[in-house]
C-alpha cells in the first residue's frame, strides 16, 4: 500500500492507496502511530485510492481511533469505494467512524 | 474431471501474506474464465472470504510458519460459487455470526466470512482442516 501524509493546519490527512490487509497493516500502523506519538489527535484517512480492506485492516483503524479518542481527538474516514463501504456497513463501522464524502469535507468538519 | 458447466481452479500457496493481493486478482480471473459477471457485492464477498480464510490459516492454523502450504480452490457452478481453503489447523468450529463489540480491534474475520457468504462449513479430517464457503450468485 502507499500512504502519503499531508498536514492541513493541525489535521493530518493520510492519503491511502492499494489495500489495507494483513500484508500491509504493519506499515499503516507505523505511519499512523508515529503521527499520534508526535501529538496528532485529528486524523483523516482518505480512502479514495484504497481498493480493499480486511478484518486486520479494520482492526488497526479501530485501534488508531481508540488511541486518538483517549487523547480527546478523532479519526474521520473519507471517499470510501463501494467495496470498502460494503465492508464498513457489514461490520457497522460506519456507525463508529464519521464517514465523509471526501477528505476536504472531513477536514472542514474538524474545523466546525 | 469437473462436470460440464462447472469451472474449478485450485492452487497451493505458502503461508505468506504476500499472496493476498494475488489471490484477490485470481478471483477476478477465475470468474472471467468461468464466463461469470459478478455483481459488486458477490465480488467483495468472494475476495473477502478467501482473504479472511487464508489469514486464518497463516496466523492461527500455521502460527505464521511460512513453510506450511495452504491449498485454495474456487469453483463456479450455475447459481453458486464455492471457495475452499485447506490448512493443517484444528478448525474453527462454528463461525460466529455475532459481531464483536464495535470498539474491539479483533474478531471480525469469522464474522465477515459468515455474513458475506451463504454458507460456511469447517471440517477436520486426517489432520487437514477444510473451510468451505458457498455463495449463491
Amino acid at each position: 500500500m502507499n500512504i502519503e501524509v499531508k498536514q492541513q493546519g493541525d489535521i493530518q490527512v493520510m492519503h491511502c492507496g492499494g489495500s489495507l490487509d494483513a500484508d500491509t497493516v504493519t506499515s499503516f500502523k507505523k505511519v499512523a502511530y508515529d503521527l499520534v506519538g508526535a501529538g496528532s489527535t485529528r486524523i483523516v484517512i482518505d480512502c479514495a485510492n484504497l481498493t480493499f480492506i480486511d478484518s486486520m485492516g479494520l482492526g488497526v483503524l479501530i485501534s488508531l481511533l481508540r488511541r486518538v479518542r483517549q487523547r480527546n481527538g478523532d479519526v474521520k474516514v473519507a471517499s470510501l469505494s463501494d467495496e470498502v463501504k460494503t465492508i464498513f456497513e457489514v461490520t457497522r463501522l460506519h456507525r463508529l467512524f464519521e464517514v465523509c464524502a471526501d477528505w476536504n469535507t472531513a477536514v472542514r468538519k474538524f474545523d466546525k | 474431471m469437473p462436470a460440464e458447466g462447472v469451472f474449478s481452479c485450485a492452487l497451493t500457496i505458502k503461508s505468506d501474506t504476500r499472496y493476498l493481493s494475488f489471490l484477490r486478482q485470481w478471483v477476478d480471473a477465475a470468474a472471467a474464465a468461468a464466463g461469470r459477471r459478478l455483481g459488486g457485492r458477490a465480488r467483495v464477498a468472494l475476495k473477502l472470504a478467501l482473504v479472511e480464510a487464508v489469514d486464518n490459516a497463516i496466523f492461527h492454523a500455521h502460527g505464521g510458519d511460512g513453510r506450511i502450504p495452504i491449498k485454495v480452490e474456487i469453483t463456479f457452478r450455475d447459481d453458486e460459487a464455492t471457495v475452499q481453503v485447506v490448512d493443517t489447523g484444528r478448525g474453527i468450529g462454528h463461525p460466529s455470526k455475532i459481531l464483536p463489540g464495535l470498539m474491539s480491534d479483533h474478531g471480525r474475520g469469522l464474522f465477515l466470512m459468515r455474513s458475506m457468504m451463504t454458507s460456511v462449513r469447517s471440517r477436520v479430517k486426517d489432520g487437514r482442516h477444510s473451510l468451505r464457503m458457498k455463495l449463491a450468485i
